[in-house]
């Protein structure tokens, strides 16, 4: 299968062993979109760095920034203003929505429901339009900087991204009038791609993949950054591991998103929005890890500086390259025409495996 | 009971019915298509169209030749030389090339311009569809082309 083929979300080759139609091995090869990216940051500035890696997860741009921006922070010992640091949560979560609503489209479509291909991109628009009133872009939207935010949230902006919010368990319910209790959606999705709990964490599965395993494991709960201790959310935990409790998992993400972003517009505090950072911008020498919950899984950068504005290395540990690996146990003794729903169930992206 | 509602559910196919409900509720509802390009939608205030230069009100140029925007941009879109005008002893760029094959719309150049009102910025403008990919580098003169202008220089209209 691949590296042309409409169901592999990219530039993605499956090596694909079959008696029949019965999948015996599967071996990806991955590496088609390979751009250089770690190297290129060598040769360029922090702040420089933070707009390519929109260019990464190009379905969740803001949650690339936010890894890095948050790595670089560490390392500079850089305090955030409060206000900033919800601006922060409140793009993060918008862009999680638009990523899972896409996420949507694209598995219904790949198992052959196209209308909801149709209905999840109409809903993800509402929150491409948010992100492109507040920074200008719609999918490279560069909405973060080092030390804050470009930008502060103004009243009409505001009050629109409330109206998003109000409108979307609608087009959700719609959305699972039409999959959810769907006798050939669940044909298709349950049982399909096993994977347990255990074999999930060797194969270092995160995101929603490891939790509709039954692994309740979400760094955003577990080692909150950006202030997500300061609002009350649930992560939810499914214990099937097959694609349809990875499905269930995700629309049951996108309400706990909406809840995040209203509590953080509720308490949204009056400050600053950008850290005092200098012009040039020089990063102490030293090292530093730090991972975010990206709608993917765990997303995060691993940054080595030496003293200059240019990082010596940048590397990064992105989620859906971690999460493909675990892909042929998964497919192992299902059936040729599942392996493209188990990778969709997935949600992969080729920028973020390529780099 | 829950046996004979499943069967007859299953048999009476509830959950395709309820799903082709919705579809056909979209099939009569608001369309929300544009016809584009008869329906142009609205840009937000900070639509990043193509960069443009920018004049003050009496036509003289805002750019001061700071270079700050080549120092900025992570792309090396620009190549800008200036001369300081020996009457009102300001810079002003003689030579301004940017690429738009190389620029990324990422903003920094912008961000960086330090003249008030900015002298680079963002225009409205998203049609950059060319032939010529000559077209895609433009010098100073070209910077300030807009609207019907900026068209014909994509269309290979004289080079100004």
């Amino acid at each position: 299968m691949g590296p042309q083929h409409p169901s592999t979300h990219g530039v993605l080759r499956l090596k694909v062993s079959v008696d029949n139609e019965l999948v015996l091995k599967i071996e990806p090869v991955v590496g088609y979109l390979h751009r250089g990216m770690e190297k290129l940051w060598e040769s360029l500035t922090y702040a420089q760095v933070v707009p390519m890696t929109d260019r990464l997860d190009y379905i969740a741009a803001v949650s690339n920034n936010l890894a890095f921006v948050l790595a670089v922070e560490k390392l500079m010992g850089l305090e955030i203003p409060k206000r900033a640091q919800y601006i922060r949560v409140i793009l993060a979560e918008i862009q999680r929505l638009a990523s899972h609503l896409a996420w949507l489209g694209f598995m219904a479509n790949d198992i052959g429901a196209i209308s909801v291909l149709l209905f999840g991109f109409e809903d993800r628009e509402d929150f491409l339009d948010i992100l492109e009133i507040y920074a200008g872009g719609r999918l490279t939207v560069h909405g973060l900087r080092i030390g804050g935010v470009p930008y502060d949230l103004d009243e009409a902006l505001i009050a629109l991204i409330r109206k998003s919010l109000d409108d979307l368990p609608k087009k959700i319910k719609d959305i699972e009038t039409l999959l959810t209790k769907n006798r050939i959606w669940r044909h298709r999705t349950e049982g399909i791609g096993l994977i347990s709990a255990a074999e999930a964490i060797e194969y270092g599965l995160t995101g929603p993949a490891l939790r509709a395993s039954g692994v309740a494991w979400d760094i955003r709960k577990d080692i909150p950054y950006s202030s997500y201790q300061d609002f009350d959310f649930e992560v939810p935990v499914l214990r099937g591991g097959d694609v349809y409790d990875r499905y269930l998992v995700r629309l049951e993400e996108i309400r706990q998103s909406t809840r995040i972003i209203r509590q953080a517009l509720d308490k949204l505090p009056a400050g600053e929005i950008m850290a005092k950072v200098p012009r040039v911008l020089k990063i102490p020498a030293g090292e530093v890890f730090h991972s975010i919950e990206a709608p993917k899984g765990e997303l995060g950068f691993y940054v080595r500086s030496n003293g200059t504005d240019k990082p010596e290395r940048v590397k990064m540990k992105s989620p859906s390259f971690i999460n493909l690996q675990s892909l042929p146990l998964m497919c192992r003794g299902n059936l040729f025409s599942d392996i493209v729903g188990i990778l969709g169930s997935l949600d992969i992206v080729l920028g973020e495996i390529d780099k | 009971m829950n046996k004979v509602s499943r069967f007859l559910k299953t048999f009476f196919l509830v959950d395709i019915l309820r799903g082709l409900a919705v579809t056909m509720r979209f099939y009569f509802g608001r369309k929300i298509t544009i016809q584009y390009p008869e329906e142009v939608q609205p840009s937000p205030e900070r639509f990043k169209g193509i960069l443009r230069l920018y004049k003050d009100e009496n036509g003289k140029p805002l750019c001061i030749a700071c270079k700050a925007c080549r120092r900025a941009c992570g792309t090396n879109c620009f190549d800008i030389e200036g001369v300081r005008d020996p009457g009102t002893r300001t810079m002003r760029p003689v030579k301004y090339d940017w690429k738009l094959d190389r620029c990324t719309f990422c903003g920094l150049c912008v961000e960086a311009c330090p003249t008030t009102p900015k002298s680079i910025r963002f225009s409205e403008e998203f049609r950059m569809a060319t032939a010529d990919k000559s077209r895609l580098h433009f010098h100073l003169e070209d910077m300030y082309l807009k609207g019907k202008d900026l068209q014909k220089f994509f269309q290979g209209g004289s080079k100004t």
